[in-house]
């Protein structure tokens, strides 16, 4: 956007304001050295505004000088100060802010927007020290180097005062190549971090899953054992083998998998079918009635002559009493389970995949228990501790809302962030991973290591609680910096046009009342009329009305017997020597010095019906009756 | 909506206090009643203010004010309105006022009042 520097110069100044002083302001050639001086020695104030307050904590700035730095300041210092470099790195970036301003003061701050060098340079910096605290080594020594000669090269390029245009056009190419210069360091720096990132991201992508599936098939098997009595055996292959087998379907198959699904739905069955009460009365029936045979705890048998004795083993499945048909069909629905279940969980059990001995012999123990409960053998419970699963941040009580989690979604990789721990310095980490379907990320320093995992909701509180709080994207100064200065000079064009408009306004108001009032007209009147105090009032006697209208008083405007208009005194300026009469809606209907309106009574296009008092005036009255009452309501 | 630029160049803070606007004054002429409506203000500074009202008023319009706040006397002022918007998630209207200079109000002690309450709110 085409930027008129007076527009620009008065938006400035109008966004930031400097308070009146006495004090005398900076030389503008004693300001361009001090920030000369401030790009060498580094900057250690959070602002340059507050550098050159204590550098010369006896002058002031020009209102213009004052308002380009504060326009800088709030968007290239603040970015400095919010990212937390070390020490050493923040007070250099300042300085080279300094060395922004010192540009913008000597070519018009318009010049950044319009060849954007010198912030680029500025971005490439920031960028090249994003995790600066944690290089190490060799890296650390070349990155230095490469940070300290671009400092200098930028010294060197924007030393001098000159502006020529040829010289100005050779500084802003040199600029550039500077900035590529720190670009290309900077993408080979991270050429060399990244194959260390993707080493460790493959790593940690199997240890991810592995995790995470031993948490969720922990998970599964707690929450379907919870609060049920099971026996031992059972226990030991939920708690066991079964976990296992959990956990290798998870990873191989994964958590929308068929075969996950019908893992958990047999754990479920299992657990179930392990319960007493889910044996159907009937056959609570059969185990009590003396004609059937029965096993006692010895394993003999009480045979009645001429009564079937009980299934040996190869016969058919104990068949149902003839009880409630609905119970006939929930039992036989129930027979059939816990007869197919043993093959069922055969086909899950894949941690025992290649021991098909110890699969058999897991899966006969839970036949063993199946028939024993519908023998009505009674099956004591055994105690059972919860599989111990890695909560992380948040327990099981914790969530957080969607509203905290919705950044947390659109965070991508690449993204870095500053991290603060308690009573340490802050760091700055990388998101290099995000699972989306495990909801886990992962986090690296400058050097390509992990440095943190989190799932997304312990970001999410993270982030809330500004532990973590992200860095600015790359470019950030220079939108930053461009989109202010494109409103800053949108509004107040557009603040100058509606001033420009009123005053048309205002102007042709005017030259239309100037026009009525040099209107002559002929009037043939007596001589006892003139005489008599009648419509038309000599100027004195004008001047004394209108020297006693009040605020509120009630005139007539316009032409005497012809489209008189009433108007009420609502403002009497009289350092402006300005009176405004506006209709009932507080329309304006003009504004008049004293003089014009005495004119105006004199000339007969203005009468006065009366001159406002304060005991007539109805808004106080109003306002008076209803305090009163507020008062009377409040004392009692 | 209409477009309005923030011409606003003193401090202001965000202070609620009751407000009464006269948007129209009686006239005896047409026997039509004085209108008052009694707002809120959304921010206040010593050259003007922001309410939030549920009608419009249009700009340039110069009205009769009255600050209300307990225990002090009613400040009456004179002001245009300057700025008007709608917003369109409320349908409210915002208005933004500038005092004017005038005898027979109370300016000054509009001014006083706002430093007073600018001071005890820090």
């Amino acid at each position: 956007m085409e930027m008129d520097p007076n527009t620009l110069k008065a938006a400035l100044i109008a966004q930031f304001p400097i308070q009146e002083t006495d004090k005398p302001p900076i030389a503008e050639a004693t300001l361009v050295e001090f920030l000369g001086d401030m790009l060498d020695s580094g900057v250690d104030e959070e602002s340059i505004l507050s550098a050159l307050h204590k550098k010369e904590p006896d002058a002031s700035l020009s209102a213009d000088h004052h308002a380009i730095i504060c326009l800088i300041d709030s968007c290239c210092s603040v970015v400095i100060t919010r990212a937390e470099f070390p020490t050493e790195i923040s007070r250099r970036l300042m300085g080279v802010i300094a060395c922004i301003t010192r540009l913008a003061l000597n070519e018009g701050i318009e010049c950044l927007s319009q060849n954007r060098g010198a912030l680029k340079v500025l971005e490439s910096l920031i960028d090249l020290t994003i995790g600066w605290s944690d290089i190490r080594g060799n890296p650390r020594d070349s990155v230095e180097q490469k940070f300290q000669s671009s400092l200098v090269g930028l010294s060197l390029l924007t030393e001098s005062p000159n502006s020529g245009e040829s010289y100005l056009e050779a500084r802003d190419n040199l600029l550039t190549l500077l900035q590529n210069d720190i670009a290309g360091f900077s993408a080979k720096e991270k050429r060399r971090i990244g194959k260390l990132e993707q080493r460790m991201v493959d790593a940690e992508a199997g240890h991810f899953k592995t995790l995470q599936s031993k948490n969720l098939a922990a998970q599964t098997v707690n929450a379907a054992m919870e609060n049920q009595q099971l026996p031992r055996p059972i226990v030991e292959f939920l708690q066991g083998v079964w976990l296992d087998s959990l956990q290798l379907i998870l990873t191989r198959q994964g958590l929308q998998s068929e075969e996950w699904l019908r893992a958990t739905k047999l754990t479920e069955t299992l657990v179930m079918t392990m319960q007493p009460e889910n044996m159907p009365t009937g056959q609570a029936a059969i185990t009590e009635q003396p004609q059937e045979p029965t096993l006692t705890l010895e394993g003999t048998t009480e045979i009645e002559e001429g009564v079937d004795t009980f299934p040996k083993e190869g016969a058919e499945p104990i068949q149902e009493p003839n009880t409630d048909p609905k119970e006939s069909l929930e039992a036989q629905d129930l027979y059939r389970i816990i007869e197919h279940l043993p093959e069922e969980l055969r086909k899950s059990l894949v941690a025992l995949e290649h021991n098909l001995d110890a699969a058999d012999a897991e899966l006969s123990i839970i036949e063993s228990i199946h028939v024993d409960i519908m023998t009505g053998e009674p099956q004591s419970g055994h105690e059972f501790a919860p599989i111990a699963t890695d909560e992380g941040l948040l327990d099981e009580n914790t969530s957080v809302s969607k509203s905290l989690l919705a950044p947390v979604e659109k965070l991508k990789p690449g993204q870095w962030f500053i991290y603060t721990e308690d009573a340490q310095p802050s760091r700055h980490i990388k998101l290099t991973l995000k699972v989306d379907g495990l909801k886990q990320l992962l986090f690296t320093n400058r050097n390509g290591a992990k440095v943190l995992q989190v799932n997304y909701s312990e970001f999410a509180y993270l982030m809330s609680s500004e532990t973590a709080t992200a860095l600015p994207p790359p470019g950030a100064i220079t939108l930053s910096l461009r989109t202010s200065l494109s409103n800053l000079v949108k509004k107040q064009v557009k603040k100058e046009k509606v001033i420009k408009e009123r005053r048309k306004e205002l102007a042709a108001a005017k030259r239309k009342k100037e026009m009525e009032d040099t209107q002559f007209v002929l009037v043939a009147v007596r001589k006892d009329q003139l005489q008599s105090t009648g419509e038309l009032v000599d100027h004195k006697k004008a001047s004394e009305l209108v020297s006693r209208l009040n605020l509120g008083a009630t005139i007539k405007l316009g032409e005497a017997g012809k489209n008189f208009v009433d108007a009420r005194l609502a403002v009497d300026d009289p350092s402006d020597d300005k009176i405004i009469f506006v209709d009932q809606t507080g329309l304006n209907l003009g504004e008049y010095t004293k003089d014009q309106i005495a004119d105006l009574i004199a000339g007969g296009q203005c009468e006065v019906v009366d001159s406002g008092t304060t005991e007539q005036d109805d808004f106080r009255s109003v306002i008076t009756r209803m305090r009163k009452k507020k008062n009377l309501a409040e004392d009692s | 909506m209409t477009d309005y630029v923030d011409e606003r160049s003193s401090p202001r803070f965000e202070k609620d206090v009751t407000i009464f606007i006269e948007v129209q004054a009686a006239s005896s002429k047409n026997s039509s009643k004085q209108d008052i409506i009694i707002c809120k203000s959304l921010d206040l500074s010593s050259q003007g203010l922001q309410v939030v009202l549920d009608r419009s008023i249009p700009e340039g319009r110069i009205l009769r004010l009255c600050l209300d706040i307990k225990n002090k006397e009613p400040i009456f002022v004179v002001a245009e309105v300057v700025w008007m918007y709608q917003n369109t998630k409320s349908g409210d209207y915002h208005v933004g006022f500038k005092l004017l200079e005038s005898t027979g109000t109370d300016i000054a002690d509009w001014q006083q009042t706002i430093s007073e309450i600018f001071i005890n709110a820090d």
